[in-house]
């Protein structure tokens, strides 16, 4: 009951953490809080719940070290791409604003918010292909992030 | 939107008196959204015209010029190439329609002598029907006057689309040969050079004739060239850093193949940037470090708010932005306290930062800027005081960095004063975190890039505000105004290049000056490239020509760095050997 109550916090920090990014990545500080907010809410139950539930992380520090290290087993692989992939999803969810398309749904957050549905969709396929297959399974070995983080 | 037309046209139309509605576009668009392509849907262009009686006909888009100045009464623009329309003009009696016709021959006639003789005889006819009442004339003179102005009308567009083919691609290949030399050996005079005499010999031949051989042999005389470079060619150097930044800079160029990027090509930086940003700040959580935290916060909060300061590109630039806030009247007392902030701010961090020993006269040049920036006393005379005592303080501590900060407190805007303690502070903490790896010059120069749209300058001419010329002038004297608009455009991007040539060594310093020389380089031949495979895109002169002018102003100014750098090096060539590195 405790550790629940601790995730539960852990992922409103989280989602004010994402609101912060989100908004020094560009986003709207107050004018369209009802959006922004939404979109870090579905970044926090897409990305950062799993990683909550499955691997019982409940501090950000934690988290960042988890992330950035190599994986102990399968399920710790796929969580954490899957985290990583929806996250990497909503970055590049915003490339297609700028376009002088003028359609209406090139505003914020929707591009954002279809990014991460992406991200998450194919992070679901992509570990369960490896999951699968296991033909990835020394991929995570040589991690990308741990001599830069 | 039909909403609002139909608003419009109800209030228009319900006053009196005659009104005129015309309903256009610049481009058509395609149903999936974008209209940089020349498919039936993207050329064509609906035009709806309410008010007058007119018949239903499809006339050209440089008609429509020519034909709304006779309809509004207004004189025909003087670069109009346009032809008068019967159907478009059907209210128009015989008489009017005669010498509407006979005025736009005129301004046709100005700019080909093609119809000189026909036009002449139509007069005729125009006239005699004047004096005679005779209507065959009046027909006659009509029929003449529309088949000159179409086939002028003709010649004119065909002339004015005409493109030097030969002469693009001989500049893209020379600006691939310089990109692949620079790459290869920087020798400011090495035996390298002569081809660039050779290619602006073929430019002037080509101006004065017309002989295509020339070229082709410019171009094997290039080529030739070329191969003998490739030889000793050494890409690996340059591609062995394992650093991902590095393709913020190597992808960018790449997006101006979406003209929507090249007019907001602000967007990129700033989101590379703030990813760069928010990087460092996860980066020092991470490692829990509570200064750094701090230091970066403070940095991605800074340029998050300083993106919305000017607003530039395209889409949003009708966004009201902060310096519009401040510069309400009433708001005046922010704005004073906005300006005091920044001016201390600059102080401090040259201080404490930048370890530049500010003099006592310094501070004073930054009051008296201070005074200037808030219209204390007479404006023209402090600004001229200011040069004087800045020119004073350069002479007097040789220090040109310092020189260089004051300078750009008094041209910038003085809004825009935050961003250079800002762009000090920020450039000290990457150097800090990073000391001389390829990161400090990657992020130096995204952070260049970033700062130059802050601070208002975009990709298109009509971003310039002319108004920053005229500090401590009363008169329009174009050099002293175009110098001035100069140093503040690039104000900020020369700065970082300073405080980046300043981290290094001065042995190093060279290859810096390389490593932005390459770059630089870089950025054009993929802007010529662009340019040249959109040649005939529907936007070629709104967007891709003057963007390739801006691209060239970035490499003149930077030309004038190295020139400016060596010409410093030259005139202190004679105590070299106690050359400090805080000094440039």
């Amino acid at each position: 009951m405790e550790k629940l109550w601790k995730g539960v916090i852990f992922a409103i920090q989280m989602l004010v953490v994402l609101y912060v990014i989100s908004v020094l990545l560009g986003a709207p500080f107050i004018s369209n809080f009802e959006q922004t907010f939404m979109f870090s809410c579905i970044l926090t139950v897409l990305a950062v719940v799993p990683v909550i539930l499955y691997l019982e992380i409940d501090d950000i520090f934690q988290l960042l070290d988890v992330v950035t290290q190599p994986p102990k087993d399968s399920l710790h692989n796929m969580i954490i791409l899957q985290f990583e992939i929806t996250l990497l999803g909503a970055w590049l969810g915003a490339v297609p604003i700028p376009l002088d398309w003028n359609r209406e749904w090139q505003i914020w957050p929707t591009t954002c918010v279809l990014g991460t549905f992406c991200g998450y969709f194919i992070a679901n396929i992509v570990s369960y292909g490896i999951q699968s297959t296991n033909i990835f399974s020394r991929y995570r070995k040589s991690h990308r992030f741990k001599n830069v983080l | 939107m039909d909403d609002i037309f139909s608003g419009l046209f109800q209030k228009t139309f319900k006053k009196k008196g005659s009104s005129l509605i015309l309903l256009t576009g610049d481009h058509g668009m395609k149903d999936t959204g974008g209209h940089g392509g020349s498919s039936y849907a993207e050329v064509h262009v609906p035009l709806v015209i309410l008010g007058i009686s007119c018949r239903n006909d499809s006339i050209e888009q440089v008609d429509v010029a020519a034909n709304l100045a006779i309809l509004l009464n207004l004189d025909i623009p003087s670069s109009s190439i346009g032809k008068l329309n019967r159907n478009f003009l059907n209210d128009l009696t015989l008489q009017q329609y005669l010498s509407a016709l006979s005025y736009n021959s005129k301004v046709l006639g100005a700019k080909n002598t093609l119809c000189h003789d026909e036009f002449l005889l139509a007069s005729n006819f125009h006239k005699t029907y004047l004096h005679t009442g005779d209507i065959t004339m009046a027909s006659k003179a009509i029929k003449l006057f529309e088949k000159c102005s179409a086939e002028l009308n003709d010649v004119l567009i065909k002339s004015s689309v005409k493109q030097n083919f030969l002469s693009m691609i001989v500049s893209v290949i020379f600006v691939v040969y310089a990109f692949i030399i620079s790459l290869t050996n920087f020798e400011i005079l090495g035996k390298h050079i002569y081809p660039y005499f050779i290619y602006i010999i073929l430019l002037l031949i080509r101006c004065f004739f017309d002989e295509y051989y020339v070229l082709f042999f410019g171009i094997s005389v290039i080529f030739i060239q070329l191969i003998g470079t490739l030889k000793t060619l050494n890409i690996s150097e340059y591609c062995n850093s394992d650093n991902t930044i590095n393709t913020i800079l190597f992808f960018q160029p790449f997006t101006w193949l979406s003209s929507s990027f090249i007019e907001e090509e602000q967007e990129y930086w700033y989101f590379s940037l703030n990813s760069f940003l928010v990087f460092q700040l996860i980066k020092s959580v991470k490692l829990q470090k509570p200064e750094f935290i701090k230091h970066w916060l403070l940095i991605a909060a800074f340029f998050r708010f300083s993106q919305t300061l000017n607003q530039t590109g395209d889409k949003w630039s009708a966004v009201p932005d902060s310096s519009d806030f401040l510069m309400k009247s009433e708001n005046y007392f922010i704005y004073v306290v906005f300006v005091a902030i920044s001016v201390i701010s600059i102080y401090l961090t040259c201080f404490y930062d930048y370890h530049s020993y500010f003099t006592f006269f310094d501070i004073l040049i930054l009051i008296v800027i201070y005074a200037f920036k808030i219209n204390m006393f007479n404006p023209i005379f402090l600004a001229r005081t200011v040069y004087l005592l800045i020119a004073t303080s350069l002479i007097i501590n040789k220090h040109f960095i310092n020189f260089w900060i004051l300078l750009v407190c008094l041209v910038s805007k003085s809004h825009n004063l935050c961003l250079i303690s800002m762009a000090i502070y920020t450039s000290r903490r990457i150097i800090e975190e990073y000391d001389t790896s390829t990161v400090t010059i990657v992020a130096h120069l995204i952070l260049g890039k970033s700062l130059f749209f802050m601070q208002g300058n975009g990709n298109s001419l009509s971003n310039v505000d002319v108004s920053v010329g005229y500090i401590g002038l009363n008169s329009f004297q174009p050099i002293l105004v175009g110098i001035q608009l100069l140093v503040n455009i690039y104000s900020l991007t020369i700065l970082m290049h300073l405080l980046l040539i300043n981290a290094y060594y001065f042995e190093k310093r060279r290859n810096i000056l390389k490593v932005l020389y390459v770059d630089r380089l870089y950025s054009m031949l993929v802007c010529c490239l662009v340019s040249f495979i959109f040649r005939s895109h529907i936007s070629v002169w709104t967007i891709y020509a003057p963007k390739l002018f801006i691209e060239f102003f970035h490499t003149v100014i930077l030309f004038l760095e190295v020139v400016v750098y060596y010409l410093v090096l030259f005139l202190r060539g004679s105590r070299k050997s106690n050359l400090k590195s805080s000094e440039l």
